[in-house]
């Protein structure tokens, strides 16, 4: 018969703390060791607890499982907010490199390239954006071809 | 004193575009500004004398910046790398950063190496950024800091300078080979071993990351307390889908 442990980083899944998530430590009759991730309900489809969840409980107390849970949503929400935050600046990386590549493809058309009217080309190449780049991109080829 | 801004634009034609944008750029905040351009001849069109003051002719050698940068036609130069642009009117203004320093450029910080190839080797940490670089090259020491910066690097680049170990062959443990191609590294050689130039007055740009804005730079990382002065693209921008192609020679 294994030996049972819970490490002691288990936590609620949920507000109604009707289930835990941990990891049970087997230690084995004939020295070996096995670990296992599980999620467990309190109660069984007959309605009655769940021996293992109770177990957990058991061995690490509510107060504990309170804690775990906090400090694993503090740690969940840190992530989160790195990870937003990397892609917006990638969101942002990438539309600025898009918007530089498209205002140098801009200055590129001959009707542009040609053009005079350098407070418009000015416009266009301070835009911060490809609508507004697209707007000055316009103004300029109207202007050239007399439309 | 004159005073004007040099751009180097070579080996591939997307480089000659974004140097005739970057010009123009300045040119936006500083219509009267001294611009020089330094090219292939190859890559020349209308576009080059309508913005360009001066106009130098190089060759396609991967460096030809520092070579550019040797043969300003100003006494205080403000090098910027082509795939720049400049976005704030301060522009006008970099020339006064340069007070009586030497040389005046931005820094690989600790909060900027993320974006950095190469910064650590065993022997010391790459500091001064060569992506812009302020002048005084009306000075002869500075002159002459460029020429050699032009011409070590180039014997780096071929092979034929390598930093020694105490038996007299190259260092390669405590200077990598691989930096081998890294202006910057030819830049921290002269600055820190060469003993002629230990007296170079050499200074950073105060609020430097606004002179020289990697646009990769994560702004949670990287501190900027002013507006961005110069993006540069060097992280996204195309240098390699040909925008315009040019006919082979």
């Amino acid at each position: 018969m294994a030996q049972r442990q819970w490490m002691d980083h288990a936590f609620w899944e949920n507000y109604q703390k009707d289930r835990i998530t941990g990891i049970l430590v087997l230690n084995h009759d004939n020295g070996k060791k096995t670990t296992q991730q599980l999620t467990v309900y309190k109660f069984a489809e007959d309605g009655s607890v769940n021996p293992d969840f109770q177990e957990i409980v058991d061995q690490l107390g509510e107060e504990k499982l309170d804690d775990n849970t906090t400090k694993r949503a503090q740690t969940k929400a840190k992530e989160a907010k790195a990870r937003y935050l990397r892609d917006q600046h990638e969101k942002k990386q990438k539309q600025l490199a898009e918007l530089f590549d498209a205002k140098l493809q801009a200055f590129e058309i001959d009707e542009i390239k040609n053009s005079k009217n350098r407070d418009l080309k000015s416009r266009l190449r301070k835009s911060r954006n490809i609508l507004e780049m697209q707007i000055y991109a316009q103004m300029i080829m109207r202007e050239e071809l007399g439309l | 004193m004159t005073d004007g801004y040099l751009i180097v634009a070579n080996r591939r034609p997307n480089f000659y575009i974004m140097a005739i944008n970057l010009a123009w750029s300045i040119r936006d905040f500083n219509p009267d500004a001294k611009i020089c351009i330094v090219t292939e001849q190859r890559f020349e069109d209308h576009r080059l004398k309508e913005v360009a003051d001066d106009i130098l002719y190089c060759d396609d050698h991967y460096r030809a910046k520092l070579w550019g940068m040797a043969n300003s036609p100003y006494d205080r130069t403000f090098y910027i790398d082509a795939d720049c642009m400049v976005v704030h009117e301060d522009i006008i203004t970099v020339f006064d950063h340069l007070k009586d320093n030497d040389m005046v450029f931005t820094y690989l910080g600790d909060d900027r190496t993320y974006v950095m190839k190469e910064v650590w080797f065993p022997a010391g940490r790459l500091g001064y950024c060569g992506g812009v670089c302020l002048y005084d090259f009306s000075k002869p020491i500075v002159k002459e800091f460029m020429n050699d910066w032009w011409e070590l690097y180039c014997k780096q680049y071929s092979n034929q300078w390598w930093p020694k170990n105490e038996i007299g062959g190259w260092d390669e443990k405590r200077y990598p080979r691989s930096l081998k191609q890294w202006d910057q590294f030819t830049l921290w050689w002269l600055t820190e071993k060469e003993e002629k130039y230990k007296d170079l007055k050499i200074e950073i740009f105060e609020n430097d990351a606004r002179w020289n804005w990697y646009t990769c730079y994560d702004e949670n990382r990287t501190q900027c307390d002013a507006p961005i002065v110069i993006e540069h693209y060097s992280c996204h921008a195309n240098k390699d889908n040909a925008i315009y192609d040019v006919e082979p020679e």
